[in-house]
């Protein structure tokens, strides 16, 4: 009921920031990299990919359940040690690092490429780092309000372009089962970069003026998520075919094309558009979070002096990819080695609160 | 004779014993009285001190004080003077309770008051009334002789409704105040008064229904408007400035109105008003940004037909901030985009203009301003002439001479034309100003220096909070009453966007009568 100012989010908004952050720029690049290996059966791989973020809330869900006023940097301090638990959470931090800088990247390549080819890249990636840096700046309760609104907005984006796929022949999809576990396998660790930003839920959950509900709206928005992206993976190997999907970096944006509307002559530009409101929010959720780490470590400064101190090196990590050959080669070496390690850092800190039985006292 | 001299001497005794005790315990002096009271008020030449006698056979000596220019004398002469010189009861003689007895059987005035205080005279004096002095008795008598020289309720001039009321807030306070307690007549209305201002002494009243307005927000409030500590005070736009939290926000953060049902709608949602006076406008606070685009007639209409012209609204508010930047951005960047049919009509007009799109956009919308500003400070029927001629004048010059093309002059001219859909004056000059920053970012980065706009100012709104309320935020229930207007019957809560201590507005039974029938 009350309106109030306090730092604390709904658990629907923690909703909107878990699906905000992970759905950017590797919605519109993901059938193309699933369908490399698994092929029409790529959107079988993306549900697989799914079990990620699922795990990941259930360890959530443990933690918040044994310890609903402590984030999970605070734990890894309390479990592992200072030295170790910091450690740890800077590499944790680094993963928010990557997230901004790659979604930075490949949002600047994608506009650039197709609607902005007037433009000097590196000084696009200059002012997409700073709206990222400008959400941080101003703080959790304006960011998760965005996110409140942009999730509107990316349901309504990602139903039009639904619509747009649904045009295409059954023959591109078949053999529907023609299932092959290893490449199945294979293929959900390529959609991992799609998924990452889901590690967001461990630092805002304490935050929640509505813990109750955090179990239900955390399994909501990764369901949300995982149908997403099936259904759109699925949609654009039935629009286009593999052969094309495999070609094409950005395979979504072919059938973005084929929508008409008056005035405009290609409704690729005004999807693109919407879309790239939709990035600004993915690159914020994913600056603030790193921001958020970084506090937590340098406890004296604030969340503002911090992200306008990480601003240059935001844009410095970015613009060291700034072609996406390289972009996604470097992304497929790292993005795997940093979800095995999310794995192993959060499962053994949830081990670890599980032995201690009596966590409810640890408050105290 | 002997009998009446003797009982003259045992009045005089017994009064002088009587007052004994006042007179050692307050060391009174008539003079020394009127002194401090002239000198509280000031200025010596407005005040008009007027010794008088009150009684025949043991006249007693009193003052009459007033300020010449905000008392009625008219008013003075008939409810003061004239039944105390004249019409006098010989038994009057000094005691405690001689002012007590003077304000119940010869001051016929309608509001009288006996204070010991000196400042609550002075106080008084400032504001119209007179002040009653009698010899020897430290009490002063306090008659509401107050000016009723002010403007007439007219009209709102700024905020018309076709199907509303045609009454509007005028100068003076006490007849604002009288507007809303004509309209609310529940015991929670409560009112507090604040004087601020070193020298203007200017009255301020802050009004709110106790029994819904939330504590926390008025206390705020209450502590806002008491540090206010300035020379002058000489409207409440000043005061909006002092309390508002981002003063350098482009977006108002109260909301001024001139209509008292506007204010009393504001004040059942949990809201607070602020009057000053000498201003015909009200200031409502806390301020919610969806607001600004909420008239009164909304409520007024049919549903269905508001809810339309609700949509209209955020339309035009889109397009005014958004069309003059994309056209800048098509014709720039992306002229592919543009269907053929429209290109070759376009691309001729535009061959052999002399300004760059930037520029042709940004002079043409200074034009408009300049107009528009001028017609706003210009009386009537000039601001008229000028807006009509000096708009074809130059734009028909401008197109001849070569200056702009026909397509912008249209895109310029709708988005002006979209401003004057915002019902709200203050809302409608930031939002025309917001779009030269988005001009300038299309010209930089076109189309996506577009959505990084709009995602800065979703960013700022809700950044934003006035008065410990969030500026901008959508919450369900009040998706109500933001793009469309449901049912009155339907809105069975106040705002959750606004704290409040009842949230229920009206009780279930009429939505379980519509069920029925």
């Amino acid at each position: 009921m009350q309106n109030s100012l306090e730092n604390k989010i709904t658990s629907y908004q923690l909703l909107c920031i878990l699906t905000g952050t992970a759905v950017g720029i590797g919605l519109i690049s993901l059938p193309n990299e699933v369908t490399q290996i698994a092929k029409q059966n790529g959107w079988i791989s993306v549900i697989i990919g799914g079990v990620y973020p699922l795990y990941l809330v259930y360890i959530a869900c443990i933690l918040q359940k044994k310890f609903p006023d402590k984030n999970i940097l605070q734990l890894s301090r309390q479990f592992l040690g200072t030295f170790l638990g910091n450690f740890l959470n800077l590499i944790f931090m680094s993963n928010f690092v990557l997230y901004t800088t790659a979604v930075a990247s490949g949002l600047t390549i994608l506009l650039t490429t197709f609607i902005m080819y007037f433009m000097v890249p590196v000084r696009l990636l200059i002012f997409i780092v700073f709206l990222g840096a400008i959400s941080s700046y101003s703080g959790l309760k304006p960011l998760a309000s965005i996110n409140e609104l942009i999730f509107i907005f990316t349901i309504v984006v990602s139903l039009i372009s639904l619509v747009a796929l649904g045009k295409g022949k059954l023959i591109n999809v078949l053999p529907i089962f023609d299932l092959n576990t290893k490449l199945l396998l294979r293929g959900s660790i390529e959609s991992c970069f799609s998924y990452g930003g889901t590690e967001i839920i461990f630092l805002f959950y304490p935050l929640l003026s509505d813990k109750e509900n955090f179990r239900s709206c955390a399994l909501k928005g990764v369901l949300f998520i995982v149908i997403l992206y099936s259904s759109l993976t699925f949609l654009t190997v039935y629009y286009c075919g593999i052969d094309l999907v495999k070609k094409s970096f950005w395979a979504v944006l072919i059938a973005a094309k084929s929508i008409e509307i008056p005035i405009i002559n290609n409704f690729r530009f005004i999807f693109m558009f919407l879309w790239s409101i939709v990035n600004f929010k993915t690159i914020s959720n994913n600056y603030f979070a790193s921001v958020f780490i970084l506090q937590d470590l340098f406890k004296r400064s604030s969340i503002k002096k911090l992200s306008v101190i990480i601003y240059p090196l935001i844009i410095l990590i970015s613009s060291t990819y700034l072609n996406e050959e390289s972009r996604r080669t470097f992304l497929k070496f790292i993005i795997p080695k940093y979800t095995l390690f999310n794995i192993a850092y959060l499962t053994i800190v949830c081990c670890m609160a599980l032995i201690k039985k009596d966590g409810l006292n640890e408050k105290k | 004779m002997t009998y009446f001299y003797f009982e003259v001497v045992c009045i005089i005794f017994l009064n002088k014993l009587k007052l004994l005790g006042v007179i050692l315990m307050d060391n009174f002096s008539i003079n020394g009285n009127i002194q401090r009271i002239i000198s509280g008020l000031g200025d010596t030449e407005t005040v008009i001190t007027r010794s008088f006698e009150i009684g025949y056979k043991l006249p007693i000596q009193a003052v009459l004080i007033y300020v010449n220019s905000l008392a009625d004398k008219e008013s003075i002469n008939r409810n003061i003077l004239n039944p105390l010189m004249l019409h006098t009861d010989d038994n009057l003689y000094l005691s405690s309770n001689l002012c007590s007895t003077i304000c119940k059987k010869y001051i016929t005035s309608s509001n009288t008051l006996i204070e010991k205080d000196i400042a609550q005279a002075i106080f008084a004096l400032k504001r119209g009334d007179t002040v009653l002095i009698i010899e020897h008795i430290s009490e002063f008598i306090i008659i509401d002789t107050r000016d009723g020289k002010y403007r007439q309720i007219s009209e709102p001039l700024n905020e018309y409704a076709v199907r509303g009321s045609r009454e509007g807030f005028v100068e003076n306070l006490e007849t604002n105040v009288s507007l809303i307690r004509r309209i609310i007549k529940h015991p929670d209305l409560t009112i507090e008064n604040f004087t601020l201002g070193k020298y203007t002494q200017t009255d301020i009243k802050l009004i709110y229904i106790d029994s819904i307005a939330d504590e926390k927000i008025m206390k705020n409030i209450r502590d806002r408007l008491a540090v206010i500590d300035v020379d002058s005070i000489t409207g409440v736009g000043i005061v909006e400035q002092y309390i508002e939290d981002h003063p350098c926000s482009l977006f108002p953060q109260c909301f001024a109105t001139e209509r008292p049902d506007i204010v009393i709608n504001d004040l059942m949602e949990g809201r607070a008003v602020i009057l000053c006076q000498g201003t015909p406008y009200a200031l409502v606070v806390p301020a919610l940004f969806t607001e600004f685009f909420q008239a009164i007639e909304d409520y007024y209409e049919r549903s269905v037909l508001s809810s339309l012209i609700r949509i209209l609204r955020l339309i035009a508010v889109i397009l005014v901030i958004t069309l003059p930047a994309a056209y800048l951005s098509f014709i720039k960047f992306n002229a592919e985009l543009i269907p053929i049919q429209f290109l070759l009509p376009l691309v001729s007009t535009r061959r052999g203009l002399l300004l760059t799109p930037l520029i042709e956009i940004l002079s043409m919308e200074m034009v408009v301003e300049f107009l528009r500003e001028g017609g706003l400070r210009l009386p009537g029927k000039i601001g008229q002439t000028l807006s009509l001629v000096g708009g074809f004048i130059i734009g028909d010059a401008a197109l001849r001479a070569r200056l702009v093309s026909p397509a912008t002059l249209v895109v310029v001219g709708t988005a002006v034309i979209g401003t004057f859909v915002i019902p709200n004056y203050d809302m409608s000059l930031s939002i025309r100003i917001v779009r030269f920053p988005m001009i300038i970012l299309a010209d930089i980065f076109g189309i996506v220096g577009i959505a990084a706009g709009w995602y800065l100012i979703l960013l700022h709104l809700f950044s934003m909070n006035s008065f410990g309320v969030q500026y901008l935020s959508f919450k369900r229930n009040d998706l109500k009453d933001i793009f469309i207007r449901a049912q009155l019957w339907n809105m069975d809560e106040r705002p959750e966007a606004i704290p409040n201590k009842n949230k229920i507005r009206h009780g279930g039974s009429m939505k379980k009568f519509r069920r029925k029938h």
